[in-house]
């Protein structure tokens, strides 16, 4: 008995065809009602933990979009629905600097090193992130410095500390000595705190957000 | 919702504020034990929004995906396709 199996692969499945058509407007029914529209979006809240204030879903309706938050504002939001996607509940503040520029303070109970990455690091791409977004909306935002908790603030203050105290002991032992290895804004940090110090000069071996700052005898 | 969904959620959310095309943003999770590996799609022309310059956009989402999963215990691989 021989069966005739149809070992001549006969399936013939395409099975690949993930590609799902573009819907237009897949979104979930609006919860709004229509009858009352206002026409100012609700900005003016200043909600500090508010859990479901969803600014990144778009009504699925061809009317005319809302204008967008003002700028500070719109900070804010980008910056709280990143921090809400990466998994961490937190309050978050922007304050305008007299130079123009914004300072996004993130205020989490949990979870700030997670923030802050090495050295910084996660800190750096939010910040990155966050002010490319907006820019996609107002081409002209000016910088925004996006700090955890006062982190960037307490760094500041340490590297002044260390780079002063390094420097005395350069001073005292005519010796050159390693800082440590640091981004390019912190070895600004340094070069300022020690301007008033003509008797060392800082130098870095090194690019990029590892250069080994070395801080030596001027002599 | 699980929380690996939370991380795809991040790409998407990041991809679609940069891109001129929103709508073709499409992100593919395939999930391991340990890692989690992210396929991101844009629509054509969209691709340097989302790499940027000397890949320095790329880089900045790789940096908080990875913070994302950190957070689940896992680690997060994104990879950008054409």
């Amino acid at each position: 008995m021989v069966q005739e199996q149809d070992k001549e692969g006969t399936r013939s499945e395409d099975s690949r065809n993930e590609l799902t058509p573009p819907e237009p407007a897949a979104g979930p029914a609006t919860p709004e009602p229509a009858a009352t529209p206002e026409p100012e979006s609700p900005v003016g809240e200043p909600e500090p933990s508010g859990p479901e204030t969803d600014a990144a879903a778009p009504a699925p309706e061809p009317e005319p979009p809302p204008p967008p938050p003002e700028e500070p504002e719109l900070v804010r939001i980008v910056l709280h629905d990143i921090v809400r996607h990466i998994g961490i509940r937190a309050r978050i503040e922007v304050e305008r600097q007299p130079d123009d520029s914004y300072y996004a303070n993130i205020k989490a109970r949990h979870s700030n090193g997670l923030l802050i990455g090495h050295r910084g690091s996660t800190l750096r791409a939010i910040q990155y992130l966050v002010r490319l977004i907006v820019k996609q909306t107002y081409p002209d935002v000016p910088m925004v410095m996006v700090d955890v908790s006062g982190y960037r603030v307490r760094r500041e203050n340490f590297l002044r500390k260390k780079a002063t105290a390094v420097a005395r002991i350069v001073m005292e032992t005519g010796r050159e000595m390693a800082l440590d290895l640091l981004t390019e804004k912190e070895m600004e940090t340094v070069q300022d705190e020690l301007g008033s110090m003509p008797e060392v000069r800082v130098y870095a071996l090194g690019t990029g957000t590892r250069r080994n700052v070395i801080i030596a005898p001027a002599g | 919702m699980t929380r690996e969904n939370e991380v795809k959620q991040l790409i998407e959310y990041i991809a679609r504020a940069l891109v001129d095309h929103p709508d073709q943003v499409e992100v593919k999770e395939i999930a391991g034990e340990k890692t989690l590996i992210y396929e991101l799609r844009v629509g054509q022309g969209d691709l340097g929004k989302v790499i940027g310059k000397e890949g320095r956009t790329a880089k900045a989402i790789r940096a908080i995906i990875t913070a994302s999963a950190m957070k689940i215990g896992k680690r997060a691989q994104l990879e950008i396709l054409e």
